[in-house]
């Protein structure tokens, strides 16, 4: 959303009078200065955080479930993002490794490219390629975890693709979940307080 | 002139109030509200530590405490001689607790393992594993036998028993689906065939099945079956949004206890609390408890009540894990939740 000028609407304004004032007033300062702050107050309340300019490609939400589906069965491996559907023994990927495959940010990567641009605590620390929405809108693809607050890796963070909500308000996700475990498909607890939401940019809703 | 002018600074001045107002109420709708804070400092019901124990390393592991502490609790049981065991997934094996010392150590078949539950003297683990089991020991800690999940079943996400059977419990479109599997006193009659789901409720120690769901935003209905069909239902409402359904189970003197978590938040602030209530036979709450629900580790079960009717609730914060038995408050005239 642009924001209007108020400089521009001043002068309008005193071009409508039948004689232009012969100099500017502490009422048409403070006038002109409050205008100015509201505005300006406004459209930047106004403009949403996730409509800033995002480099990543555009992608649905039925790709980013498809590439995690693709991983089932993968081993985790801390650090890794990668993996093979011909062989489950091959590679692997730690939680954030997985998701940002999914997402395929900041660009595309094919499931053998070990590529781990971001961790756990750039995506909830960070908006890099994605933003925050609250609980109540999380869809399937949307990202949901925590991080430890001071990125030092202290085995408090992780971080899981949304598939779906049950009604017991259980959510069912991709994750690569932990060592000696492999990708899967499974249902979470996100209901603490802990828990947080995020949203790729350019993200395509298919389902 | 000079009047469109001092409309002007009026008009504007109005709309930067408006703005302030605005700002300023969306910055206090972003902080936890009041009667949250209120509600934390209300906990009822006084909580008794059974078990607490420090984060450790376990077997040698890259761990941060002691050796021989638990590290990744995924679950715990409480069973008939009041022993505590606690699923310590990270470092794969079970502990068994007597009177808050540990006194058996288990180590689990596999690192997939889940979910336990006890039934008289069998204790039973779910396997995640490539293929999918529940795992039997006796009460001393020998493996007793492995009975495979039929691979066709859906997400299984719990365990649970009912007179010696051994149901798994899977996510259904209606709430919960438990499927039968097989027999805690004859194990070798399992049959790979995927069985039907034989409840979409949650089985009660007196025969009868409860299903729960959350109705409204702040709303959970359970409706309550016997053999004759629909015998009772009640209904909670939360002061927040609820978010979840923990846990549905009965005492043997035919009690229901619903365990839900509500809370409220935004995007970046959130605040949740774990209530359990419980209700008589005739569908009355009688007896209830809060506290906030602030886990550092995710847990398959947090909650376990007894047939007894006791109340246990697992705990982790970044000191440990605890093991609490949770007093219930009885309800007062007028305070029916």
């Amino acid at each position: 959303m642009k924001t209007p000028s108020p400089t521009c609407r001043i002068p309008d304004l005193a071009s409508r009078g039948a004689a232009p004032p012969r100099s500017i007033g502490p009422v048409r300062l403070l006038s002109a200065a409050a205008l100015l702050a509201a505005l300006t107050t406004l459209g930047a309340l106004a403009v949403p955080n996730h409509a800033v300019a995002c480099t990543c490609p555009v992608r649905s939400d039925t790709a980013c479930i498809n590439t995690a589906q693709s991983g089932l069965g993968s081993p985790y491996a801390w650090g890794g993002a990668r993996w093979s559907t011909y062989d489950r023994d091959w590679g692997g990927a730690d939680c954030s490794g997985f998701v940002i495959k999914c997402w395929q940010v900041p660009r595309a990567s094919s499931i053998y490219e070990q590529y781990h641009p971001y961790g756990t605590y750039h995506i909830f620390n960070t908006s890099e390629h994605w933003y925050s929405i609250p609980r109540s809108s999380v869809a399937r693809a949307d990202a949901v975890g925590y991080s430890d607050p001071d990125g030092s890796g202290s085995a408090t963070g992780h971080v899981v693709l949304f598939d779906r909500g049950d009604p017991w308000g259980w959510a069912l996700v991709y994750e690569a979940p932990g060592t000696g475990l492999r990708i899967r498909h499974a249902w979470r607890d996100i209901s603490a307080s802990k828990w947080r939401f995020r949203r790729r940019h350019n993200l395509v809703r298919t389902s | 002139m000079r009047r469109t002018y001092v409309f002007g600074a009026w008009l504007s001045a109005a709309l930067l109030a408006a703005t302030a107002w605005g700002l300023s109420v969306s910055i206090l709708a972003s902080a936890p509200p009041h009667k949250d804070a209120g509600a934390v400092s209300r906990l009822r019901g006084a909580d008794e530590p059974v078990v607490g124990a420090t984060w450790g390393s376990g077997r040698g592991d890259a761990g941060r405490s002691a050796e021989g502490e638990p590290r990744g609790p995924l679950s715990f049981a409480v069973d008939d001689r009041k022993r505590v065991w606690l699923l310590d997934q990270e470092n794969g094996r079970l502990t068994c607790y007597d009177h808050g010392a540990p006194s058996l150590e288990v180590t689990l078949p596999d690192v997939a393992c889940e979910d336990l539950v006890t039934d008289r003297d069998r204790i039973c683990v779910l396997s995640q594993g490539e293929p999918r089991r529940v795992h039997v020991f006796d009460d001393s800690g020998e493996l007793v036998c492995s009975i495979a999940i039929p691979p066709d079943l859906p997400p299984v996400l719990r365990l649970s028993t009912d007179r010696a059977r051994i149901l798994v419990e899977c996510p259904d479109e209606r709430g919960r689906a438990l499927y039968d599997i097989g027999s805690l006193a004859r194990p070798e009659e399992t049959s790979q065939r995927r069985p039907g789901p034989i409840f979409r409720s949650a089985p009660l120690p007196t025969g009868r099945r409860v299903r729960a769901r959350i109705e409204a935003q702040s709303t959970v209905v359970a409706d309550v079956e016997d053999d004759l069909g629909p015998a009772l239902r009640v209904r909670t409402d939360e002061e927040g949004d609820i978010r979840a359904i923990l846990d549905v189970s009965g005492d043997r003197h035919g009690s229901l206890y619903l365990t839900t978590v509500s809370g409220e938040d935004d995007h970046e602030h959130s605040t949740a609390f774990l209530t359990v209530r419980r209700f008589d036979e005739r569908g009355v709450l009688a007896a209830w408890a809060r506290c906030a629900y602030t886990p550092l580790t995710d847990a398959v079960r947090r909650v376990v009540v007894t047939a007894s009717g006791e109340v246990y609730r697992m705990d982790s914060d970044p000191a440990g894990v605890r093991v609490v038995r949770w007093r219930l408050e009885p309800v007062e005239t007028g305070d029916r939740r």
